[in-house]
């Protein structure tokens, strides 16, 4: 048996088994160590460690992309567009990536007019990889620009609030930063309004961080502002500025102030200052032409405030429009102060005292009054309070309190000194004498109206107080109608209207002396006296020309209501009076292209559907929308419609402004709104912004993606639309 | 003194039957092309483009070598086994040539030389010099008398196998270099090489890894290598002798690293160590790899829906980083699906060698296992994380026309050599 084993093979035996088998040991034992410490691997990494991979994942590849709310639109009561926006472009560059800086340097300080050293430090500035160049660039600049090429050049879209009348009614209107956020006016009072709420889409960002929409991922629309339906009458706003300015030249005035409204309503139909600006074009503003001077400055009104006074002491019984004062030859003497009347004179009852604006006699009048009564009138009449206005920025003016009253203060009040007031304020008081006593709370917003045109809030005209009887109110009335028939006011008169007013005329205190050289001019009144629709103020800051109210003031308001007066007459034929220039629904919607007295002769009630006109070329949408009778605004360049607004199928007044945006594939702005729509008109709006959609499905689009009003961002090329 | 040695008589010679086919094998290597095809489409693919686009070109080019791979397999299959045997110096010379080649007319890809354009065929001549040596070194080997245990024979084989290196690392392409050793390596074990010696020369290796992560992983790696070699009770010069080529090894790392290697070598080592030191740069890779794995979760995020991978933060992920697909897409189920399958196609190439009587066929199974193995453990360590970036590419998953042809002819020759297989396991 030994023999045998030992024979049998030339190797030796002993050590081959064991050998042999572990040589099959080694790959087994690492085929198996391979398998556990990856298997293990995979467990740490897609199990245990899966929450901080998929976070550092979302992270890397989620990217929130912010819909910017469109800014409501601003029209003026009779649906005249005032404030709209456009789109723009903005400059910024990427110095790391800017190849030829030297050529957009160039460009650029060829269309900014900006040294050329500049615009170069600017597009090579080191360490930052995001640098804006210019903002809202439109009209020439952006055509001289818009070719430019560069790699590192960004150009972006932004909406660019544009001013339709530029400056007309600017300080009311206010403007927008480049954030486009309101900086003053209505555009800042009612900014949360106008603004909306921005929405976001969140999108997929890939490795060369190009976006992609995807549907499951959450996204919020954004929710547009409002449009905002004002009091202001824009024929009427230019009319007065017109007027404003001629007087304030003519007078040589540092500048001048104009505020009408309606003293049934409180609502305010123009407000003007001189010197103005273009709201589109801030940068060349001056600071000073911003303010709404009829809310913010203050001044002494001098003799328009005597109204106050007879109003109250014909309520309180102290006297009658025949009382008589004693003029005193135009010089009385209280206490240490001497009281001065222009005209002097003898024995005047208290209606010759208004009409010739005697100081002395209202001195006297006031005498009358206890200090708390006068001053409960005063107060009454919406002096030293704010009107609640809704404007940014209203002063309270300055009133003392009766125990602040010293010898004298109370006559000086009586005609207009010692007491600091806004024209807003004047104004509303001379409305609530033309309103028989009752005071309306002046205001700006007409409506509020959503996206579609719909009216969402309407503002109904609020009563702050009876101030005065109907009867106190209707004396001082005619009182005011004697001024300028036969009194200082007579520069005021325009035949066939009757006017009722007052002058008024006041130093200005400098380093707290009067001055002898500078004036407030002013004159304030309403028309028709017998039924009033229009109380209207002029003031002029240091004229140089005459300083008189009833010298350069009442000229100007005189051919303001001799204008309103004729676009009455053209408007109706029939009625000679200023009736239909102002007021109710009977003008809403007609158009005007210009602040220039227009015949208008449509004037409908109606609400129309809004017809769809996406995907139908320019001309004919014009056409068609003309045949609604819709007053068409056409934004962008391009051969189709892509978006309207209103949509289509909603409702709105008829002449009301109907938006078409046109698009060419070229400039990407907002993916359409397809939904709705047959697959070929579908086909021919996506190709005018210049997307491929795929489809899936037949018949009408049901849905899309991207949604309607995301922007095209240079790498979305491609859309998916679902057809059933 | 090697594993083909068997006992004639309880092990009859068996001619290769067509009746015996390893439809294992088949299927397994089906399946990983087929997820191989889907992976490179999901990679691939424009989500953008319309429904008339098609495929992608990368994909279709794929699938047309996937075909090509599938008709070569199966003619290889059934081969009479003299033709193989035969062809293998011609091929290994052919291979040299192509090597040549391409150091003459190669074209350049991501920094390497390594592709030969012909009008629309690309070729990479390493996948077919590989396939080349490995039936060289069969034959060598399968010839009488030959016995790894004595060193004229090892440098025979060393001189086959490692002959190709030089010219591999001129194009420079060390990943597929590391291939030949290793190669040599599992040939070495086959043949019967002495165990001690072979450890000796991988223990070094572990050694200067160690190295690279600081000197205590060193001294501890010198102390398990020490342990080791203590267990194969050799003689104290012997054992000295293995023990101080690690030594060496280990402390000359550094010198290597700092000295030898070129600038992207290192920096693929250094952020394999660390790879958030260059997040945007050498590690960008492995951190979007991970990313993509890890957010995978276990069951993946369904097919086209990886995020990783549609929005193609790995570059080139269709090529060497293709593991990161399927683990993302299907998650740790689709991760592990395709380890088993290539563990299990390994494994039956192992079982294969281990029941084959012929020392060339058995040889050539078991360096198509170690090829295999090689290559997966390092590219899918590459994926998560667990081995340096170099340009391994996965079989059969990888994108790349001539491995994929390679790969499946070497799977042909499994299932060619499968016909004669006995029934019993060599000892």
């Amino acid at each position: 048996m030994l023999t045998a084993t030992n024979g049998n093979g030339a190797t030796p035996a002993r050590t081959r088994p064991p050998r042999d088998a572990r040589r099959l040991y080694v790959p087994a034992a690492l085929l198996l160590v391979a398998l556990l410490v990856i298997a293990g691997r995979l467990v740490k990494l897609q199990i245990v460690d899966r929450g901080m991979y998929a976070e550092q994942a979302r992270r890397q590849y989620e990217s929130k992309v912010a819909l910017q709310a469109e800014r409501g639109v601003l029209y003026d009561r009779n649906g005249n567009l005032l404030a709209a926006n456009t789109t723009s472009i903005s400059f910024a560059a990427d110095p790391n990536h800017i190849e030829n800086p030297r050529k957009l340097a160039k460009a650029f300080s060829t269309a900014f007019g900006e040294p050329y050293d500049d615009w170069l430090r600017k597009l090579t500035t080191r360490g930052t990889s995001f640098i804006w160049l210019r903002r809202k660039v439109s009209g020439q600049q952006l055509e001289s620009l818009k070719d430019l090429e560069d790699n590192g050049l960004i150009k972006l879209k932004e909406p660019l609030r544009h001013f339709e009348y530029a400056s007309l009614g600017a300080q009311a209107l206010g403007s927008t930063d480049v954030d486009n956020n309101g900086l003053n006016g209505v555009e800042l009072f009612y900014n949360q309004q106008l603004r909306g709420t921005d929405g976001f889409i969140v999108m997929q960002r890939d490795a060369r961080g190009h976006r992609r929409p995807d549907v499951d991922l959450p996204q919020s629309p954004p929710e547009h502002g409002d449009g905002l339906v004002l009091t202001l009458d824009i024929n009427l706003q230019g009319i007065v500025e017109d007027e404003l300015k001629k007087g304030v030249d003519r007078a040589g005035a540092a500048s001048g102030t104009a505020i009408a409204i309606d003293p049934r309503t409180g609502e305010i139909l123009a407000i003007a200052s001189y010197p103005t600006y273009d709201p589109n074009d801030l940068r060349h503003a001056d600071q000073s032409a911003l303010r709404i001077r009829a809310i913010t400055d203050m001044y002494e009104p001098g003799s328009t405030m005597k109204i106050v006074t007879a109003a109250a002491a014909l309520e309180d019984h102290a006297v009658t429009p025949n009382s008589t004062f004693d003029g005193q030859g135009g010089e009385y003497q209280l206490g240490p102060h001497t009281i001065r009347d222009d005209h002097p004179a003898g024995m005047m009852t208290m209606r010759e005292a208004m009409e010739h604006s005697s100081n002395i006699a209202f001195a006297k009048i006031a005498s009358r009054l206890p200090a708390p009564r006068f001053y409960k009138y005063v107060r009454d009449f919406g002096f030293g309070i704010v009107s609640g206005v809704d404007l940014p920025g209203e002063a309270r003016g300055q009133v003392k309190k009766p125990d602040e009253f010293v010898e004298g203060t109370q006559q000086f009040m009586a005609f207009g000194y010692q007491l600091a007031v806004t024209p807003l304020q004047l104004v509303s008081a001379y409305a609530a004498v033309a309103n028989h006593g009752v005071m309306m709370k002046p205001h700006l917003l007409k409506r509020r109206l959503n996206r579609d045109g719909e009216v969402i809030e309407e503002i109904q005209p609020q009563e702050i107080r009876h101030v005065v009887s109907r009867e106190t109110a209707d004396t001082v009335r005619e009182m005011l109608v004697g001024v300028v028939e036969r009194g200082t006011g007579t520069e005021a008169r325009v035949e066939g209207l009757r006017i009722a007013g007052k002058t008024g005329t006041s130093q200005q205190l400098a380093n707290g002396e009067y001055s002898k050289s500078k004036y407030n001019a002013s004159f304030v009144g309403f028309f028709p006296a017998d039924d009033p629709k229009i109380t209207l103020l002029v003031l002029l800051d240091s004229p140089s020309n005459g300083y008189y109210g009833g010298q350069v003031a009442a000229p100007i308001f005189r051919e303001i209501a001799r204008r309103i007066a004729g676009v009455a007459n053209a408007r109706d034929g029939s009625e000679p009076a200023v009736e239909a220039g102002l007021n109710g629904p009977a003008q809403q919607g007609a158009p005007a292209q210009q602040a220039v007295p227009a015949a208008q002769t449509v004037s409908d009630h109606g609400r129309i559907q809004v017809p769809d006109l996406r995907g139908v070329d320019a001309e004919s949408a014009r056409h068609i929308g003309e045949k609604y009778g819709c007053r068409m605004l056409v934004r962008g360049t391009g051969r189709l419609v892509t978006s309207q607004l209103p949509a289509a199928g909603s409702t709105m007044v008829s002449h009301g402004v109907l938006m078409l945006v046109l698009s060419n594939p070229a400039e990407r702005g907002l993916m359409p709104d397809v939904r709705g729509m047959s697959i070929r008109r579908a086909l021919n709006v996506l190709n005018a912004v210049g997307v491929t959609p795929a489809i899936s499905g037949s018949g009408i689009v049901r849905s899309q993606s991207p949604a309607p009003n995301v922007p095209l961002a240079a790498g979305v090329r491609n859309a998916q639309l679902l057809c059933r | 003194m090697d594993a083909y040695s068997y006992d004639e008589t309880i092990a009859p010679a068996s001619s290769g039957s067509p009746l015996r086919f390893d439809f294992r094998t088949l299927l397994v290597t089906v399946a990983l092309v087929a997820i191989g095809l889907i992976s490179i489409y999901s990679a691939t693919h424009d989500p953008n483009a319309g429904p008339d686009a098609g495929p992608p070109t990368t994909f279709l080019s794929q699938l047309v070598f996937a075909i090509g791979g599938v008709v070569a397999m199966i003619s290889l299959a059934f081969l009479p086994e003299r033709w193989i045997r035969v062809s293998s110096f011609p091929l290994y010379a052919f291979g040299y040539a192509l090597l040549l080649a391409v150091i003459a007319f190669g074209t350049v890809r991501y920094g390497q030389k390594n592709w030969i354009i012909l009008g629309p065929i690309s070729l990479q001549p390493s996948e077919l010099a590989k396939f080349g040596t490995l039936m060289m070194a069969g034959v060598f080997v399968n010839r009488e008398g030959r016995d790894l245990s004595n060193w004229r024979d090892i440098a025979i084989v060393m001189a086959i196998v490692l002959g190709p290196v030089p010219l591999i690392m001129l194009e420079p392409d060390f990943g597929s270099a590391t291939v030949y050793f290793v190669m040599l390596l599992g040939i070495a074990l086959w043949a019967g090489a002495d165990l001690f010696l072979l450890f000796s020369i991988v223990a070094p290796a572990a050694v200067a890894i160690a190295a690279l992560f600081g000197s205590l992983q060193m001294y501890i790696a010198l102390g398990v290598v020490l342990l080791c070699m203590l267990l194969f009770r050799r003689s104290v010069m012997v054992t000295l002798l293995g023990f101080g080529l690690s030594v060496v090894m280990g402390f000359s790392t550094g010198y290597v690293y700092q000295h030898v290697m070129q600038p992207h070598q290192r920096a693929r080592i250094d952020t394999f160590l660390n790879p958030n030191l260059d997040p945007r740069g050498a590690g960008y890779h492995v951190i979007q790899s991970l990313m993509a794995v890890g957010s995978g979760g276990f069951t993946g995020k369904g097919f086209l829906h990886g995020t990783q991978t549609q929005l193609r933060y790995i570059p080139e992920q269709w090529t060497d980083f293709i593991y990161c697909v399927p683990t993302e897409e299907f998650g740790f189920v689709g991760g592990m699906t395709v380890l088993i399958l290539l563990g299990a196609l390994i494994w039956l190439a192992v079982d294969t060698a281990s029941h084959l009587r012929s020392k060339f066929e058995s040889t050539i199974c078991f360096g198509i296992a170690v090829i295999f193995l090689y290559h997966a453990a390092i590219n899918i360590g590459m994926a998560i994380g667990l081995v340096p970036v170099m340009g391994i590419p996965l079989p059969f998953l990888s994108k790349g026309g001539s491995s994929l042809l390679l790969n499946m002819s070497m799977v042909g020759l499994l299932l060619n050599f499968y016909r004669f297989r006995t029934d019993l396991r060599r000892p």
